[in-house]
Order: C-alpha cells, then structure tokens, then sequence
C-alpha cells in the first residue's frame, strides 16, 4: 500500500476538514433520515416484526425476532410478489422509452417553434408541477367509462367505450397514459435546453460536411444530446420504479384482479396494510437491488457512449 | 353593569376551576365522517360535562385506511392514542398491547352487550362494540315490485332485470351488482348454507365443501347478470345502473342520497336467504391501548366506553348514524322501539341483526386468510376460473396459513 | 423519408434557379406550420385535462354528470369555488404548504449549495466515495424508509411539529448533484484570485459563486418548492392535526368526505394548483437557464 501523494500535504487535511464543515449539515440531514433508516430495512428484512409483544409482563412495541432469509423466502412464495414484479417490470419498459421518445421528439419541435415558446413551455409543465393528489383526481373522472372525456373522444374514431378502471387489461395502459402525460413535458424541457445549449458552429460543420436537417439531428443534436439524454433517462427509470401513489387513488385499490400491483404498492401493502414489516423491507431490499443493477449498468454502458462537448 | 360584571367573575373562576379539574385527558382516533361526527361528538360533549375530570379529545383520522396506517405506526413507536375505532383483524395485529376491559367495565355492562356482539380474543374481552352494521338488500321498488327472498328468486330477478336499454349492444343496467373487495357478502351466503370457512376447533378448512361450493356456483352465476367493481355500489346504483345490491346498513345514508339524485326510490329488504337468515355484522370496535397511558386515563378510557353503552347514548348513536344499537338494553329501550316502529327501513335492518347477524372470523391468521378470500373472490366473480377450481385453490392456502 | 427531403432541400440542394427558391420558401413556411400544429396538439392534450378541471368545477352535479359532455358550463357556478373553500380549512392548508415549502427552500438552497461546493470545488479524503453514496440514495423508493423514520420523529419529539415536516426535506441529494454540476462549470480562476485577496471560501460562496448561479439556485429552489407543495404520504404520516395538513392531504380528506361531488373536488384541485402555476411563471426563465447547464456531464 502506497500513501497517496496528496496526504503528505497538510494543506489538504486542512481542506478535508473545511469540505466536511460545509458537507455537515447535509450529511446530518441525510444521515438521519435516509442511510440509518436504509440500513435498518436491511436488518429488517432478516428480521419478523411483532407491533407489541408482551415479554416477560413488558409490552415491547415494534418487537423484532431473526428469522434469517424467511421474509425471503416467502417473497418467493408469493404469488403476488411475482406479479408484482412483472408488473412493474412491463410498466417501466414501456413507460421510460415512450416518454423519452415523445420527450425528444417534442424537444425538438420545440426547438424550432420559437414564438409562443413561453407558453409551449408552461403547458408541457404543467402536468409536472402539479399535485399527484389532484392529477390522479382529475383522471379519475378523465377516465370515467360512461361520463370521462376520454371515452367521449374515442367514440369519434369509433373506439367503443372502454372500461378503463375496471378491466384488468386496461389497468397498466391507463396509469401508463397518465404518467407519459404527466412526464414527457417535463422531460422535453431539460433536453431542450441541452438543445440549445449547443453550439451553432457544430451545425455549421455539419452542413460544409453537407449534412442538414434530419441528418444533423441524428449526427449532431442526438449525439451532443448524450448527456441530458442520459439524466432524463436515469431519473425516468428509478421514479418509474417507484410508482405507486397514482395506482392507489386512481383505483382504490391495486386494480382488478390486482393488474395494477407494482413493487412499490406491493410494499406498501405489506409493511402498512398487512402489519408484514419483515416481507416489506425484504421487498424493498430487492427493489432496491434491481434499481441499482440497472443504474450500474446504464452508467457502464453509456459511459463508453456519451459525447462530451468539451 | 356590577352586576354584569359580578357575573363575568364568578363564571370565569367556575370555568377556570372546571379546567384546573380537567386533569385526566384521553385521546380517541376515529374514522368518523362528516355524515357520522357530529353525534360522536355531542356524546362526548355529554360525557364530559357530566364528567368534568375527564377531557376527551376526539381525533378525525380520514378513512379507515388512513386510520389503520396512522394506528400502526403509533403502537410501532410505543405511543398509541387512550382509545381507537379498529376492525377484528386489526386488534389481532396488537392484541398485547390492549387493556383487558374485563377488568376495566363493570360485569353489568359487559353482560348487556348483544351477545351477537360479543366478540373474545383468546378468550379475553379486549373490545366493545361500536360502529356496527349488517348487510341487507337495497332495491328499486320500480323495478322490483317484491323483494326476492329466496337465492332462487333473487337469481332469476337479478338476470332478468339485465338489460341493454338502448340496443346498443351494451348492458346497461344489471340486476345487482357485486364488489371484489367485499367477500362478506359471500360470507353470508355461505353461513346462509350452513357452510363455514374453517371447522369449528380451527383445524380443518372446510370451505371447498359440498356448502361452500353451492354457494360458490350461485355467487358464480349472480355474478353473470351483476355489474362487478370494486368502488362502491352507491355510485353507479345513482345512475341507474343496477336494480338493487346487497350493502350494509351503513351504507344507507349515501344510497338513498345516490337514489334521491337518480330521482327514484328506493327500499331495504332482508338478505335473501337460503336453509337460514345469516347475514354478516360489519363495523369497528373499541379498544383502551395499555401501552403508553396512565391508570388514571385507562380508568377514564373505561368510563367513557361505558358511558357509550348506555342504552340512551347507543339508541342516540344509532338513531344519528343509522349504525345498530349494541346492547341489549340499548335495542329494547323506548327510542329506539319508536324509531323503528316510524321507520321501516330501520326495522328490516333490526329483524335482520336478530335473525342472524353473525360476526368476522377471530383467527389470528384472519388478516391474511381475507386478503387469499378477496383474490379468490374477484377470480370468481370475474369468471376468471371456475367455483371448484377457486374453492380447492383458496382451500390449500387457508390450510397453510391455519397449520401456521 | 417525406420530412428528411424537404429539410434537406432548403440548405443542399441550392443551385436550382429562382423557382427552386420560391419552392424552398414555401416548403419552410409549410415546416413552420407542422411545427405550428404539432406544438398545438401537444399543448391541447397537454391543457385539456386542465381545462377539464376547471370546467367541471363550475358545474353542478346534473350538468357534470350530462353526456355528451358541455365544455362551458351554463352558468357557470363560481359559488363552488365558495362552497369547496368553506367545506375545509382550505386557508390554514393553503398558510401550511406555503410556511412549509418556503422554510424548506430556504434550508435547502443553503444546505445543499454548501455542500455542492464542496463536491464540486474542493479536494478531501472520500470524496469519491461520499459523492457515489449520495448519489446511490436516489435510487431508494422512499416508502421502504417510512416506518423507520416515523419512529425517528418520534423519538426527537417532532411528530405533530412543523419540525417533522420541515427539517428532513432541507437537504436533497438531487439538488446536491444539480449544484455540484453548476458550481463546476464556474472558472478556478475566480477562487485564486479571491483566495490571493484574502477571501474565505465561505465568502467567496456566498458572493461570487451565488450571485453567478442564480439560475441553479433558482433551479433548485423551484424543484423543492414544487416537491415540499405536491408531498403527501410523509405529511399523512407524521401528522394527525388538522392545524398542520398541508394542501394535497387537506385534499385527500377532502375526497373522502365528498365522495363523488365532483365539481367541488374539481374546484379544490383547481385551487391547489393556482399557487404553484404562478410561481412557475415567474421562476420559468431562471429555471431553464439552470436546467440547460446542468446537464449530466
């Protein structure tokens, strides 16, 4: 083992200790309230929970007794848990890229639009900005199968009503719909200004390369694109992950036939509606694991593709 | 003006004598409603001026969702409220951290619980009864002259009030309707045919039997002419979408709200019935958390839990909500008899609690053995498998989380 | 393909006489109007839930309940906008989200820009490893991490306190990232020189670095005040007093109690919304200058 060479420098023990003066309020912060309750659902989830356990004349609350990988072992049981699974699975595989898709696509259009881009800007927003409580209300009634517009509208192409919140095949496509609405303008805005914040002389060499319009999309925009592209996507894969609280209002429930259960609601379900803590935080562990494997992936994949514009 | 004044002074030392005697403050989380709250809280009112030591803080907590959330992470964290509305399957969950009110009521108060009220948990009363329904038939008598009272009856009605009015292809309205997350109502079917879930020492499930999967292949073909949702059956009976459903009598208020709106009437009958009348008691209870509280605010706990029985407070209760009385005492008293006898929506609902008004299940694995109950229940009435195929199918998982 | 050629022509495909030209012209102003349209329908469905709402919450029942539906409603009932507020403390909902998002922002722009500065302009031990593990907090669905902290706001003392729902929302690992990304950007030439002028790090913060990342600050400061608006189960959770639900659980419960009375939800939803709509307008140009130079990089 090597000392590094900047360690013999007090100057940079000095800074170390300047550094962790700024992190600490920060680090206090996050410590608290995100590693130490991290950390404690990895016990947890070797762990079964009683909410209160008479031991020896004593009322414990939220007593914990090991069970090593039982909690585990039942995730694997569970019928649900697989469905969940697969769910949530189908749902961000198809979410992330139609959204990332549309959000480009939109990026672009808007790019070129220049008047009214104020205004553009505030109606893709808007969706974003607003409370999930009352989006997941309006759809609702958006939804209704014999009063909701979208119905209403389908029926002028001929599109017999659907029950949308009431059929199991409809349930994913609906919450889908809804978070590509709620999302894609969100999206749109931040690669619009990596959009344009590229150079002007970049398109300016493509076109003495003789290449324009769509072509300089593709070769120019797109590639100096990576970055933001990257972050949109990152950040749209682990939210999507995460959806759970439209489900919830939206349906009352998991769906029919459970056809809306994702991983999050199936979590929620345990630790707040089923008193399982144990099954929940082995859950969440897993969840977890999934996040962070895809994350690790993407980041190696892309780290050989992102163009940087310095 | 002296006098006034005089008057002023007086009061106020009486009022702050009242407060510095308000020593003893219990906390009560309740998922009352705006329909429901009010005559909770002139109860309370009355409870403690009658009781001036006492201080009772009523909590509104939301839905019973928000409530069961909030509840557990309360005893969680060691520091529940003195007293909370909670389900069966909710006590079980922390069932030692309860008070034995055996030792907390007076005997004559517990003896005057409706002994089909009365619920124990391993053998100790740690709950009174409080908020409680019982599911009858609600109807249009425009559609439905007689009430069915028969499965038969109600079957062959339900199917043929299924029609597509404008010939669009489309059903319109349905005969009844029917709520996945709502299995009780096959419950009560099922104790209507004798059957049950589990045998009576706990041992053995014995819901895929011969009575239980009659019961299934009648829920099964209802289910063919019902319109099946899981959001609540109020909604699309205002709009004229089913003719009539079986609901608690919880639910009256905002059916016959949701008729009124629909502009037709509507009436209450008993459950159809088959070899007997059951029909399923629905509703919270009350509990006194040990955990957390001073012998003095159990004390007080207790008294006002009493002061709820009373047969005048469970009869006003009642009455205000259109809940049950919960004791004997409060069923049989003056008011109560007078209302009913004026209202005859309210007697269908007493008869059918007399009759046969049955409780949840106390097993303590019940929380989850409903949860399997609920999934098998919507494959039944989605006609996603067949009532056999359910019935052995949810039999083999009721068995494992018994034998646990 | 049909696009790809008319793009192309305008710049390429040049040297082709005066006709060719006017040809060029018109196919620009045709593209013009695509974009035109295309931005319209986005912006249509983008709005028309929106409008929805706020249709919905001048009716009554009957003419919300009417098919095929009106879009204007006759008359238009303002008085549910009245009703809505007088149904709930919609005012100490409204007093609560805005005392909370605004406490938050403050704490947070202050927290966060510290500690972005020091990931981003600063050399010391475990840095790496401290700025990965942050970053690895992003990915953990906040759900999991509910119960424990519950009963940490109990153990502090902050359940049913403004302290619960203030303090643990001041410092986002998100904000961190989007400041650290900002602050680099900002030449090393300016700390020299101000470090040669005797300035500390803490002043060179707050008087070169803030002033010239208002838009990240901005950024930043909006992301929050829209997070701490919008958050529900937390505020659900750590709180059962009515004095202190903010606008989305008063609107919960608000839904619970009204049931199906859509145009009076319609019309709660419509005001939870207004707050967040202005501030947005206001915010929106500071805001994309700070998203377009905070690119992952």
């Amino acid at each position: 083992m090597r000392i590094p060479h900047e360690w013999r420098r007090r100057s940079f023990w000095v800074e170390t200790a300047q550094a962790y003066l700024f992190l600490l309020p920060a680090l206090l912060v996050i410590g608290v309230f995100t590693f130490y309750p991290f950390v404690n659902a990895f016990v947890l989830s070797t762990q079964r929970v009683s909410l209160v356990k008479m031991v020896d004349g004593q009322r414990i609350p939220f007593y914990r007794e090991p069970v090593g990988m039982a909690n585990f072992q039942a995730l694997l049981r569970d019928r649900d848990f697989g469905r969940a699974l697969v769910q949530t699975s189908v749902y961000v595989g198809i979410t992330v890229p139609v959204t990332l898709i549309l959000a480009l696509a939109l990026a672009t259009f808007l790019n070129k639009g220049l008047r009214l881009r104020p205004f553009f800007r505030l109606a893709a927003f808007l969706p974003y900005i607003t409370p999930v409580v009352a989006i997941s209300l309006v759809w609702q009634w958006i939804y209704h199968t014999d009063y909701g517009l979208l119905n209403y509208f389908l029926g002028f192409l001929g599109v017999r009503p659907i029950n949308w919140l009431n059929d199991p095949r409809w349930t994913l496509p609906a919450v889908i719909i809804l978070n590509v609405w709620r999302y894609v303008g969100y999206q749109a805005i931040i690669l619009l200004a990596g959009m344009q914040s590229i150079d002007k002389e970049y398109y300016d060499a493509a076109t003495v390369d003789g290449a324009s319009g769509l072509r300089a999309w593709w070769h120019v925009t797109v590639p100096l694109l990576t970055p933001q592209i990257f972050f949109v996507f990152i950040i749209g894969l682990i939210g999507s992950f995460k959806v759970f609280e439209e489900i919830m209002i939206l349906f009352q429930g998991p769906g029919p036939l459970k056809s809306g259960l994702t991983m999050v609601y199936y979590i929620f379900n345990q630790g707040f509606e089923r008193f399982k803590f144990g099954q929940a935080a082995a859950a969440s562990v897993i969840l977890f694991a999934i996040i962070f494997a895809l994350s690790l992936f993407q980041l190696t994949v892309t780290q050989r593709r992102v163009h940087y514009e310095r | 003006m002296r006098k006034k004044f005089l008057l002023i002074v007086l009061l106020s030392t009486l009022l702050v004598g009242a407060t510095a005697m308000a020593q003893v403050t219990i906390t009560f989380w309740h998922a009352m409603g705006k329909a429901h709250a009010p005559a909770l809280e002139k109860l309370t009112q009355d409870f403690m001026a009658k009781n001036p030591g006492i201080k009772v803080e009523l909590i509104y907590q939301g839905g019973y969702g928000a409530l069961s959330q909030k509840l557990i992470a309360a005893v969680a964290a060691g520091e529940p409220p003195t007293i909370a509305q909670q389900y069966e399957n909710w006590t079980t969950q922390w069932l030692d951290g309860l008070v034995d009110l055996g030792r907390y009521l007076p005997p004559e108060v517990i003896a005057d619980i409706h002994p089909r009220h009365l619920q124990l948990f391993e053998g100790r009363l740690v709950t009174v009864p409080f908020n409680k329904s019982i599911l009858v038939l609600y109807y249009r008598p425009d559609l439905v002259p007689v009430p069915p009272t028969t499965w038969e009856e109600f079957l062959s009605l339900a199917c043929a009030l299924t029609v597509d009015l404008d010939g669009d292809g489309k059903i319109d309205r349905w005969g009844t309707g029917l709520r996945p997350p709502n299995p009780e109502i096959f419950l009560a079917f099922l104790a209507q045919n004798e059957g049950s879930i589990l045998s009576d020492d706990w041992t053995q499930v014995t819901i895929n039997d011969t009575k239980g999967l009659e019961t299934a292949e009648f829920v099964a073909k209802l289910a063919k002419c019902a319109l099946v949702q899981g959001g609540y059956l109020s909604d699309p009976f205002g709009l004229g979408q089913i003719a009539m459903f079986v609901d608690t009598s919880a639910g009256y208020p905002y059916n016959l709200d949701a008729a009124k709106r629909g502009g037709f009437p509507m009436a209450v009958a008993p459950v159809p019935c088959r070899k007997t009348c059951a029909s399923m008691i629905q509703g919270t209870n009350l509990a006194i958390f040990a955990m957390n509280q001073t012998e003095e605010q159990i004390q007080a706990a207790a008294k006002y839990i009493a002061f709820l029985l009373e047969p005048e407070n469970t009869a006003y209760w009642a009455k205000e909500t259109g809940y049950l009385p919960v004791t004997i005492s409060g069923f049989e008293s003056a008011s109560w008899q007078a209302f009913i006898a004026e209202r005859p929506e309210q007697r269908v609902m007493t008869e059918q609690f007399m009759v046969g008004g049955f409780g949840q299940l106390l097993h303590p694995n019940y929380w989850d053995m409903r949860e399997a109950l609920i999934t098998y229940y919507e494959l039944l009435l989605r006609e996603e498998k067949a009532p056999k195929a359910v019935l052995d199918e949810l039999a083999a998982e009721l068995q494992a989380l018994i034998s646990k | 393909m049909g696009v790809r050629y008319i793009v192309g022509a305008m710049v390429v495909n040049r040297p082709h006489g005066v006709l060719a030209v006017d040809a060029i012209r018109v196919r620009r102003a045709g593209w013009q109007l695509l974009v035109y349209a295309v931005l319209l329908a986005v912006a249509a469905v983008m709005v028309l839930p929106f409008l929805w709402m706020v249709s919905t919450s001048l009716k009554t029942l009957i003419e919300a309940l009417r098919f095929p539906p009106t879009w204007i409603p006759e008359p238009a009932r303002w008085e549910n906008y009245l009703a809505a507020w007088n149904a709930a403390p919609f005012g100490r909902y409204f007093f609560n989200s805005f005392f909370i998002a605004i406490a938050t922002t403050i704490g947070e722009v202050t927290i966060t820009a510290l500690a972005g500065y020091a990931f981003a302009k600063m050399n010391f031990l475990g840095k790496n490893v401290l700025f990965m593990l942050l970053l690895g907090t992003l990915m953990i669905p906040g759900q999991m991490l509910l119960v424990p902290n519950f009963i940490t706001i109990k153990r502090l003392g902050w359940y049913n306190t403004y302290w619960a729902l203030i303090i643990p929302w001041i410092a986002s690992v998100f904000s961190i990232f989007l400041l650290r990304q900002f602050f680099r950007t900002i030449p090393d030439e300016f700390w020299d020189s101000a470090r040669i002028d005797g300035c500390s790090r803490l002043r060179y913060l707050a008087q070169v670095v803030a002033p010239l990342s208002r838009p990240a600050l901005a950024t930043v400061a909006l992301f929050n005040f829209v997070g701490s608006w919008n958050a529900f189960l937390w505020v659900l959770v750590m709180t059962d007093k009515v004095e202190l639900r903010t606008v989305p659980v008063g609107l919960r419960y608000f839904m619970m109690e009204m049931g199906t009375d859509y145009p009076l939800l319609m019309a709660a939803a419509t005001m939870a919304i207004v707050p967040i709509l202005i501030l947005f307008f206001f915010a929106q140009r500071q805001f994309i200058q700070g998203i377009a130079r905070t690119g992952l990089k």
